[in-house]
C-alpha cells in the first residue's frame, strides 16, 4: 500500500505530466496499467501521475514500420489486426504471452518495457526487432534504441521526469521470419525464459539473425554470439 | 478525494483515499460479488468490467477509474431475471463453491458482448485469467457456449442494455 499517497493526478498534456514528475519537493511517480504500482508497499511516494487521458493509445503502421503508443494495453496489441507479417506476428505473440486476459487488459506497453517486470514478455520481441522508444523530457523528444535502454536498467537511462511515449519498430528486410517462445510452469506464470528470434535470408543463406532472451538475466538481452 | 464514475449504469460519487484499491471501494459500496481471492492479480475472482474491459480490481487503483463505467455481477441480472450466462452456469452445473463465479461471469460477459458466436478456443482464452479450484473448467466452457445464442434475445428484451 502507498501509505502516504496524498495526490492522484490526471495531467492533460505530456509536458504537464513531466512538470509534476519533476517536482523536487514531492515524490511523484507514473502510473500506467497499475499492475505493479497498486501492489507497491512504499511510504515515500506522495503522488501518482495517471497518463490515462493522454493520447498514448495507438497502433500505427508508418512507412518506417510500426509505432505503438506507450499506454496501449498488451491485450490491444495481442488482438490488433493492424499488426501482421513477421514483425507484427512477433509483437502480437509476445503480448499474448503476458499473464491472462484480465492482466493483459491492465498491462501497458510502456510499463512493460520500462519497468522490466517478471511478466515483461514484450522486451525480447522488441529487442529482436531493433526497436526504439521515443520519450519526452523538458519539452523535447528523444529516441532511445532498446539495445541502449537495456544496457543498464532503464531507470538509469531515463532522466527524472522523463516519460516514454511510444515505441517504434522498423520494418523487417524481405525474406524475414520470426518466432517467439515462452517457457513457464503454467501459461499464466512468469517466464522461466523468453526467446524471440528474427532471421533474414539472402541467397538462401542467413544474412541476419537476432536472438533476444529475457528472464534468464537481470535485464532482457540480445545473444551476441551464435554457434552455428 | 472524490471519485465519480458509473456503477452498473448509475452515476455514483464516493469519497476515497488516493491509495484505495478498486476492489475495496466496490465491496464497501455494497458490491459483494467482487471477491478477494489472491489479492495480487492472478486468480480473477475480483474481475469487473472497466469501460467494457475485464480487469482484476485488486490491482487497479480506485482513483484511476474516475469517469469510467464499471460493471459488476450486480449489474448483470437478478434471481428473477438472470443474465443468460448466469442461467447457463446454473443449467450446466458450472458452479460448486461459487467463489470464482462472479469473475468468470464478468470475463465471459466481456467476450459475449463483442462476440456472439465464440469458438471453444475463444471461450478458453477469454476465461484464461479465472482460476477455479473445485468445479473445473469444462462445465463453465459449456455454459458460455450455451449462453451465446441467447444473447440476441436478451439484448432485445432488455432494450439493448448488455
Amino acid at each position: 500500500m502507498l501509505k502516504n499517497l496524498a495526490n492522484y493526478y490526471f495531467p492533460r498534456s505530456l509536458d504537464d505530466a513531466g512538470s509534476i514528475l519533476s517536482e523536487k519537493q514531492t515524490k511523484n511517480v507514473i502510473i500506467a496499467g497499475g499492475t505493479a504500482v497498486s501492489l507497491l508497499r512504499d511510504q515515500t511516494i506522495d503522488g501518482l501521475v495517471d497518463l490515462k487521458y493522454l493520447p498514448l493509445v495507438f497502433i500505427k503502421e508508418t512507412v518506417a514500420g510500426y509505432s505503438i503508443g506507450a499506454m496501449t494495453t498488451a491485450q490491444e496489441v495481442f488482438q490488433s489486426s493492424a499488426l501482421s507479417g513477421p514483425v507484427g506476428d512477433l509483437i502480437r505473440k509476445a503480448a499474448g504471452n503476458i499473464g491472462s486476459t484480465l492482466i493483459r487488459n491492465s498491462v501497458t506497453v510502456g510499463g512493460n518495457l520500462v519497468s522490466v517486470f517478471p511478466w515483461s514478455d514484450l522486451p525480447p520481441a522488441f529487442l529482436a526487432l531493433d526497436a526504439a522508444v521515443v520519450s519526452r523530457h523538458e519539452k523535447r523528444n528523444r529516441t532511445i534504441p532498446l539495445m541502449k535502454l537495456y544496457s543498464t536498467h532503464p531507470r538509469n537511462i531515463l532522466k527524472h521526469g522523463e516519460i516514454v511515449t511510444e515505441i517504434k519498430i522498423p520494418k523487417a528486410s524481405p525474406n524475414s521470419a520470426t518466432a517467439f517462445t515462452k517457457f513457464s510452469k503454467t501459461k499464466n506464470d512468469y517466464a522461466i525464459v523468453d526467446v524471440a528470434v528474427r532471421i533474414c535470408l539472402k541467397n538462401k543463406k542467413v544474412f541476419e539473425a537476432a536472438i533476444a532472451l529475457s528472464a534468464i538475466s537481470k535485464l532482457p538481452m540480445r545473444a551476441r554470439q551464435l554457434i552455428a | 478525494m472524490e471519485l465519480n464514475f458509473s456503477l452498473n449504469g448509475k452515476p455514483i460519487t464516493l469519497e476515497i483515499a488516493p491509495s484505495d484499491i478498486l476492489l475495496d471501494v466496490l465491496r464497501k459500496a455494497g458490491m459483494k460479488s467482487v471477491k478477494r481471492g489472491c489479492n495480487e492479480g492472478f486468480c480473477g475472482a475480483c474481475a469487473v468490467l472497466i469501460d467494457g474491459k475485464p480487469r482484476n480490481s485488486c490491482i487497479v487503483m480506485a482513483a484511476h477509474c474516475e469517469s469510467s463505467e464499471i460493471i459488476t455481477v450486480e449489474g448483470m441480472g437478478t434471481p428473477d431475471h438472470p443474465h443468460p450466462l448466469q442461467q447457463a452456469f446454473v443449467d450446466h452445473g458450472a458452479t460448486q463453491c461459487g467463489y470464482c463465479n462472479p469473475g468468470s461471469l464478468i470475463a465471459a460477459k466481456a467476450l459475449l458482448d463483442r462476440n456472439s458466436h465464440p469458438t471453444t478456443d475463444e471461450v478458453k482464452l477469454a476465461l484464461d485469467g479465472n482460476l477455479c479450484r473445485c468445479t473445473g473448467y469444462v462445465k463453465r466452457i459449456e455454459a458460455v457456449l450455451a449462453a451465446a445464442p441467447k444473447m440476441k434475445k436478451h439484448l432485445a428484451n432488455t432494450g439493448g442494455s448488455k
